[in-house]
């Protein structure tokens, strides 16, 4: 029985020894991944918010057989085996017309011609590229994009980044798992939250609780966010390697499911448009995008891609025939036969992101990813809430602790306030979106070294952070003059959602920032009267 | 959207149970007692009825499975995580 007792505890410690670990060397790192991974949640929202939007269904509404054919005529042959089409945050319909080749860094990519056509159908842009390049210097999504690389690949260079955030789900989900096996008392403590003398709830037991009612989702997005860094890191150009002797055009083929080598036969292609409005009462929505390839040949096909509808969670690509017109089949995601493999990846986009169905989903999987954001914050303040009282030279662990949970959210606002004020300059907003956020976090972190007072520090941030997200919306309206009377009008309900969401944070900043000054001053009054009464005892 | 309205009534109902499960959780009144003795509550559920409520929480899977609601088996799944906890951090005074 002794012996047994002694190895659970050893088994016990074991387990904590890793939980505390994994998360206090990558607790930080891993913060900043879930705080923007809840952000890249609302990341198409923040897109049309930022651009003041309302998606008027350009590819329903325009004739997209006729601008085909227009820019077809005009665009040079060889990018004619592949074109994108799809609405952008500008109200523009985008159509690039591609073929596929190495970019610089050695990568199969797309390259070829972009035009951007508003509603009229008149050409605004025209830029000839790499689609990584062209898709990386556009400012429609400076800041949408911005924020989902942070979450992605923290800004490091590829696959650096990619690696560190695959480690990051994988510190992660060691954490979560060890956390579930190392608590006792799981389900009896899941209400349970005890109070400290001063009446705040106890960090330990506010971590347990976020952490047990979070572990199941914790544990799938830690899973399938790896798996997104290592697949794009490691699994995609091992798989190349291996099955296909590195050619990466071929390992492409095979993923898409489309046969390598084509007729080039000249032959009439059939009507966009019908298939487009096929696709559409098939689906009951709008494609997401459309791609059609080798237009004008015996080997033309169009792919409509679908977001999930009624009711399903993976994606939709509906493929027709080119040259007559007719639906061919419902395209599997990864290779050309339906396979359980494919059907697993088409599950994994929409869980992360809770992209499958529209705002419903992604309010649910915000409310998982803040829950994720306590557990990481709780977690590092008890750590250091611990070691302060013991030795006084681990003041910087809570230093840190506030400029990192304080200041990565401030940062972020500030680079939407780069975003807008460039955008109003007419300045390149991709440079200045990024560089206010650096310029940012170099005044946060000189702030944080200059205050000597943490919870001083704490409330400084804590107020910039109420005021950005008071002052964005106003911001947003003075550089667009889109006023919400107009935006209920258009329905554009993601803007409406990010200027309530931004509000909602602002009244809880300046909220906890008045509890926060309540309690100080609460403390101030019992320090005096206990010296009043020690006075009077004198 | 039907799929969405659908999931709502049942995102509704485990906002009741996990509201009920909070309020007569032995544990959680234990606590609340210690720091709180004005704290009365009557209202007393059994081990065995407490088990039965939370396993009440599963139900709503067998519906939405039924109707292919998928996308709504996620969204419950993730909306009773996100109400237990949020229910768990209110204050004794509430729940």
């Amino acid at each position: 029985m002794d012996q047994n007792t002694s190895a659970f505890r050893s088994k016990a410690k074991a387990l904590l020894s890793l939980h505390s670990w994994s998360g206090i060397v990558l607790g930080m790192l891993l913060y900043a991944v879930i705080f923007t991974g809840t952000v890249a949640v609302v990341a198409d929202e923040i897109g049309e918010w930022s651009n003041s939007n309302y998606p008027q269904r350009l590819m329903l509404t325009s004739d997209v057989n006729e601008t085909v054919k227009r820019l077809s005529a005009q665009t040079p042959k060889e990018y004619l085996d592949e074109i994108s089409a799809y609405e952008n945050d500008r109200q523009q319909l985008v159509y690039f017309f591609h073929t596929h080749k190495q970019n610089p860094s050695g990568d199969m990519d797309e390259y070829g011609v972009q035009y951007a056509l508003n509603s009229q159908g008149e050409i605004v842009t025209e830029k000839t590229g790499f689609g990584s390049d062209i898709y990386a210097q556009d400012d429609t999504y400076a800041l949408s994009r911005f924020l989902v690389s942070i979450h992605t690949e923290l800004h490091i260079p590829s696959p650096w980044g990619l690696i560190l955030t695959g480690i990051l789900g994988l510190a992660m989900l060691i954490a979560s798992v060890s956390g579930f096996m190392m608590h006792r008392h799981l389900f009896i403590d899941m209400f349970s939250i005890r109070k400290q003398r001063d009446g705040q709830s106890l960090k330990r037991d506010s971590h347990t609780v976020a952490g047990t009612w979070s572990i199941p989702f914790a544990i799938l997005l830690a899973f399938t966010g790896s798996f997104f860094s290592f697949s794009t890191a490691f699994g995609i150009p091992a798989m190349g390697i291996v099955a296909f002797g590195g050619d990466q055009e071929a390992l492409m083929y095979a993923m898409v499911g489309e046969q390598q080598n084509k007729s080039e036969a000249r032959m009439a292609s059939a009507n966009l448009n019908l298939m487009l409005q096929d696709a559409v009462q098939r689906q009951s929505a709008a494609p997401t995008f459309l791609s059609i390839s080798h237009i004008g040949t015996e080997s033309a096909s169009v792919l409509a891609f679908f977001m999930p509808n009624e009711g399903k969670v993976g994606y939709e690509q509906l493929v027709y025939d080119g040259t007559n017109g007719d639906f061919v089949e419902y395209k599997p995601i990864v290779g050309s036969v339906p396979s359980l493999g494919s059907s697993i990846l088409s599950l994994i986009y929409p869980i992360h992101f809770g992209t499958f169905a529209g705002l419903w989903s992604k309010i649910i999987w915000i409310s998982l990813g803040v829950a994720a954001c306590y557990v990481t914050i709780s977690g590092l303040q008890l750590y250091a809430h611990r070691n302060q009282k013991n030795e006084s030279s681990w003041q910087w662990y809570s230093r840190l602790c506030v400029w990192g949970f304080f200041g990565l959210p401030l940062c972020s606002l500030a680079s939407t306030v780069g975003f807008f004020v460039s955008g109003s300059l007419g300045t390149n907003q991709s440079v200045w979106t990024q560089l206010s956020f650096v310029i940012s976090a170099a005044l946060i972190s000189v702030l944080s070294l200059s205050i000597k007072n943490i919870h001083l520090l704490k409330k400084v941030l804590l107020a910039g952070n109420g005021l950005f997200c008071l002052i964005l919306p106003m911001l947003r309206y003075t550089t667009s003059g889109t006023g919400w009377l107009q935006a209920l009008q258009h329905n554009m309900m993601a803007m409406m959602f990010i200027e309530m969401t931004l509000l909602f944070c602002s009244v809880w900043c300046f909220f906890a920032l008045y509890k926060s000054m309540q309690f100080d001053q609460q403390n101030i009054n019992q320090t005096n009267t206990s010296f009043s009464t020690q006075e009077t005892a004198k | 959207m039907n799929h969405l309205i659908m999931t709502l009534p049942f995102i509704m109902y485990s906002l009741a149970i996990v509201f009920l499960l909070a309020h007569t959780d032995p544990r959680r009144r234990q606590l609340s007692n210690k720091t709180d003795n004005t704290t009365n509550r009557k209202f007393v559920l059994s081990v065995a009825g407490r088990k039965l409520l939370a396993w009440s929480l599963i139900l709503p899977f067998i519906p939405l499975a039924a109707m292919a609601n998928y996308a709504g088996i996620l969204m419950y799944a993730g909306a009773v995580t996100v109400i237990g906890w949020a229910v768990s951090e209110l204050p004794t005074s509430v729940v």
